[in-house]
């Protein structure tokens, strides 16, 4: 058996955190571990997957593979699985780590644990940790069939540099144009200035509390002094006060900060989904009664319009 | 055109209680999943703009699903088609999608199958994939927002740093998110309605499918997570700040 494959989530040449994540993690599985990545022009990319352990990096190129599509990437993937065996195969649970993780599962008729915030594999045997019921409870699951195949979550593993071979394979391309079922039109790259969201080390969201766009520059204030990145609760997503994009919740963008700052944010259960797993919590709200403050670790009650200017006050001193 | 919403019937997530780390399910009443109920208001929209749209809507699960469909019959379905088996309570995403997979065999002419990203309960998100890779179509997922027009689905997915717009030709399966719409809440009238509308019912060995077969994950353990949370309300933003300096949270 071929150890662990991490697929490499990347767009032109950008790779995410997430990726490196999961190579420091698999190298604690004590066996082989691959970096898999696959686009057009990635050979170059390879020596940053040694740093992190990559004992071999798998690299495919094509024209079919310029932009993600769940098709042509499927196919290359079920191809080279075959070929090449590996124990367990670790995507990135991003919107593509997804998409690729689940359609793959059912070309290989194999199971996969979506959103792991915990990993044990050994003896091809993988044994993963997810939260169900909205985050009420944790699940244990074990993917009995083989490869062994998860998304995992960003953020919940800690970045372990260490020296890999990282020596460069080359599978046969299998995709071709006619496994591309669907056509990219239009990629609008959002411009923002701050971190984003599932990468960030710092997140601060507002919520019905901002009580409109004033409220949010309020916000928008802590977070650039903090160097975070700024996210919403569903309230002020749906208010327009915030673009879609900045949505933090189990559907939109589940965050894994060091430090989470919820102002005016109730608690909701979909939210707390999204962000629950925070190292530290601190939360800014009215009422006491908020069940924002269950998962808090630091909780000031009053007023967000009053409370964070100080903050952001005793912060620029 | 005809469309198909495959929805799925969870617990009201608000209301589990947990006692000594266990989820309790106690009097929880169900429903139906809420991204699912932006699908089927997806469709349901699609429909009031071209009343030759029919909307199908799609479960497998337990007895009880029958009663749970209402609702979706009452927010615009057309009929209902459900695989009804005990067994099918809390089935592995792989059985669910190959029972789902044959009753979409049995239907005629379908040209577009809509899911919610992921169940409410579970959030697996894996079905709509799973669906499209047996049946052989396209799929696209984690869909904001979208466009039918002349056999072509035009969308856009919103991802972690981009908007993606992508089109695929139908018969083809989308994955909707939770932004795409708002979804309606039936009048009393729909609801009283809702009761009359066709249902099909088919029983498990009906679709010929042998779930115990595609049982690929095994869940070991479902327990509330042991809070570590300090919960300390500090009572001043002198003391917020200390608190997060002395977790090297923040600069000092």
């Amino acid at each position: 058996m071929a150890g662990t494959w991490v697929f490499v989530e990347q767009r032109d040449g950008n790779i995410r955190k997430v990726t490196y994540e999961m190579l420091s993690k698999a190298k604690s599985f004590g066996d082989e571990v691959s970096a898999v990545v696959i686009g057009k022009n990635v050979e170059g990319l390879a020596p940053e997957f040694a740093k992190y352990g990559a004992d071999k990096v798998y690299v495919v190129e094509g024209d079919v593979f310029a932009n993600y599509n769940t098709g042509a990437y499927v196919v290359q993937l079920a191809a080279m699985i075959k070929e090449y065996s590996p124990n367990a195969v670790l995507f990135a649970h991003t919107f593509n780590g997804r998409d690729l993780g689940s359609r793959l599962a059912q070309k290989l008729e194999v199971g996969l644990a979506t959103d792991a915030i915990d990993a044990e594999i050994s003896a091809g045997k993988g044994v993963f940790t997810r939260a169900i019921y909205a985050g009420k409870a944790l699940s244990k699951v074990e993917v009995a069939t083989s490869p062994v195949m998860a998304t995992i979550r960003a953020g919940v593993f800690e970045l372990a540099e260490a020296a890999g071979a990282g020596a460069v394979v080359k599978p046969a391309v299998a995709a071709t144009d006619a496994d591309v079922y669907q056509t990219v039109k239009d990629f609008i790259v959002t411009v923002s200035s701050r971190p984003e969201l599932t990468e960030a080390e710092v997140v601060v969201s507002g919520g019905r509390g901002c009580k409109g766009p004033e409220g949010i520059k309020v916000v928008e204030q802590l977070a650039d002094l903090l160097g975070a990145a700024l996210g919403g609760s569903r309230a002020s997503i749906d208010s327009g006060w915030l673009g879609h994009e900045l949505q933090v919740g189990q559907t939109g963008k589940v965050v894994n900060p060091n430090l989470y700052v919820a102002c005016g944010i109730s608690g909701a259960i979909q939210h707390l989904a999204g962000m629950s797993s925070s190292k530290f919590i601190a939360a800014i709200n009215t009422d006491t009664e908020a069940p924002i403050f269950n998962v808090a670790d630091f909780g000031v009650v009053g007023d967000l319009f009053k409370v964070v200017p100080l903050l952001c006050d005793e912060l620029k001193k | 055109m005809n469309i198909v919403v495959a929805m799925k019937q969870i617990p009201d997530l608000q209301q589990i209680r947990i006692r000594n780390r266990q989820p309790l399910f106690d009097d929880v009443p169900l429903t139906l999943g809420t991204i699912d109920k932006n699908a089927l208001e997806a469709a349901v929209v699609l429909k009031e703009a071209d009343e030759s749209i029919k909307v199908t809507v799609l479960s497998a699960g337990n007895e009880e699903v029958e009663d749970t469909i209402k609702e979706a019959l009452a927010a615009g379905a057309d009929e209902a088609f459900l695989i009804l088996d005990d067994a099918l309570e809390g089935a592995d995403s792989a059985a669910i999608a190959a029972v789902l997979a044959a009753a979409i065999k049995q239907m005629d002419g379908v040209d577009l199958i809509l899911f919610g990203e992921g169940s409410g309960d579970n959030y697996s998100g894996q079905v709509g994939s799973r669906v499209a890779e047996l049946l052989n179509l396209p799929q696209v997922g984690y869909v904001s927002s979208m466009e039918i027009k002349g056999g072509q689905a035009v969308v856009t997915r919103t991802l972690e740093d981009c908007d993606e717009v992508m089109e695929i030709a139908l018969p083809g399966i989308i994955s909707v998110m939770a932004g795409l719409n708002e979804p309606r809440i039936p009048s009393v009238t729909q609801i009283l309605k809702a009761g009359k509308k066709p249902k099909e019912v088919l029983e498990l060995d009906e679709v010929d499918v042998d779930i115990k077969k595609l049982a690929f994950t095994e869940t070991i353990s479902n327990l509330a997570p042991e809070s570590n949370r300090k919960k300390i309300v500090v009572k001043s933003v002198d003391e917020l700040l200390q608190g997060l300096r002395s977790e090297n949270l923040i600069g000092r």
